[in-house]
């Protein structure tokens, strides 16, 4: 009986401790976290990049087009970059889209190099298509972590009781959110197109 | 006013409640939970024992989780969902692996914890469900697709136990004393992550306390880890391994 007195008041203080004194800031840094971890993970697939156009290049030396759209996306991609602490809803863009060009222009090399037996039987090729497998499911991991830290951190500095604290002692604005439309809409404007009977 | 604040307080029990969507996660009470029984009682138990004991000998948490539907959502999708509640692994290490067959999907993944990513390589990962498991679930032999797959993954992340027959976990007398040394302990950590005013894995006290976690997204109230046998309270997972099918 006095245990559950005990458990009683201590739900009832840390509703009262709840105001969002500590959780605005942490929120805050783990927005941060989970935003380094996304370029992180997007700088992991692009030094993934540089091997697996090598080994395409062995057996598809004649795809050039492609090869080069890797590449050229790949330098774009990795000159924009982001930083954490200043999030910028333009700069964010920039960087979506151009991930999402890259993004694109890689689904372009893996479909092409369905029409190489020899190079997909070569067990560095698939090495490295298993390593970019996992790559690109750890971005989308670590971007739906961010898009989730995100939101409870707006969620915070918006919704009562805590965005009264937010209001009186951080000032913190809403982050702008993640907006994965952006880069699925690069990929559906450029779909490749199909040609029948010409 | 008491009755006021009492509605106030509820409310923001019912705002704060758990997002249920996809497939339901099973609470994990085993190393081997296998929802597809792929394995005998008998094969079941021999897992068991051995992947048991290699986690109390500091080796990695491996777990075998077979299920007869993903019931639409993707493999690796579900699979991160389910190592997020589970926390596999340690705290320290995050050395979990969570082996995860679909039947009805004929789908395959090895979802790899942050600590074990430098080991078990997503290429190797793969290279264990193309070229080792894959070949006997083609055949239908699942167990032996099975064992011979969670001995591979045993080769890279714990290689020098590998070999080694598993002995038997060593049990423990806990005496009266360390009982309450550990109910104090307890307690302490408890009250703790009440007043840390966040939801944490400490269950309904924790949960009474989030307005927002702060931490990862999507943590469930994960309670006291399903009686008995829980996760080492690892969890750090980024979506690492292979995924694979037959």
């Amino acid at each position: 009986m006095n245990f559950l007195k005990l458990t009683a008041l201590i739900s009832f203080l840390s509703v009262f401790t709840g105001c969002g004194w500590q959780s605005i800031p942490k929120a805050k840094n783990a927005v941060e976290a989970s935003m380094a971890e996304v370029t992180n993970q997007y700088k992991r697939r692009s030094d993934l990049i540089p091997n697996l156009v090598k080994v395409v290049q062995g057996y598809a030396s004649h795809e050039k087009e492609t090869l080069e759209g890797v590449v050229s996306a790949r330098a774009k991609a990795t000159s924009v970059n982001l930083d954490a602490s200043t999030l910028d809803p333009k700069k964010m863009a920039e960087f979506q889209q151009a991930q999402g060009q890259l993004s694109q222009a890689l689904g372009r090399l893996m479909v092409i190099t369905e029409n190489y037996p020899q190079l997909k039987a070569d067990q560095n090729f698939r090495d490295l298509q298993a390593q970019l497998e996992g790559t690109e499911n750890r971005i989308t991991v670590a971007r739906n972590r961010y898009i989730e830290s995100i939101k409870e951190f707006n969620d915070l500095v918006t919704v009562p009781p805590t965005s009264w604290t937010n209001s009186l002692f951080y000032h913190n604005e809403k982050m702008p959110q993640w907006n994965v439309s952006d880069e699925e809409k690069v990929k559906i404007e450029t779909a490749p197109e199909v040609n029948f009977g010409k | 006013m008491a009755s006021k604040l009492f509605l106030w307080i509820s409310f923001l029990f019912f705002l704060s409640g758990p997002v249920v969507q996809g497939k339901e996660i099973p609470a994990f009470t085993s190393p081997v939970m296998d929802e597809a029984n792929f394995l005998s009682s008998k094969e079941k138990a021999q897992l068991e024992s051995y992947l048991n004991s290699l986690f109390a000998q500091g080796g990695s948490q491996i777990v075998v989780y077979t299920t007869t539907s993903l019931e639409q959502e993707d493999i690796a999708a579900y699979s991160i969902r389910v190592v997020d509640q589970w926390k596999l692994g340690t705290a320290k290490g995050d050395n979990g692996v969570l082996f995860l067959i679909s039947k009805d999907d004929r789908k395959l993944r090895i979802e790899v914890g942050q600590g074990l990513e430098g080991v078990l390589v997503d290429a190797y990962a793969k290279r264990i469900l193309d070229q080792v498991v894959s070949p006997y679930f083609k055949q239908g032999l699942f167990s032996q697709g099975i064992f011979a797959g969670v001995e591979a993954i045993v080769s890279y992340t714990d290689p020098e136990k590998a070999l080694s027959p598993a002995p038997k976990a060593k049990r423990r007398q806990s005496s009266p004393l360390s009982l309450l040394f550990f109910l104090v302990i307890f307690v302490v950590v408890w009250v703790l992550g009440a007043f840390g005013g966040r939801r944490s894995r400490y269950g309904m006290l924790g949960a009474a306390a989030g307005w927002g976690s702060a931490g990862r997204g999507g943590f469930g109230g994960g309670g006291f880890g399903g009686g008995g046998f829980g996760g080492g309270g690892g969890g750090g997972f980024s979506g690492g391994g292979a995924s694979g099918g037959w």
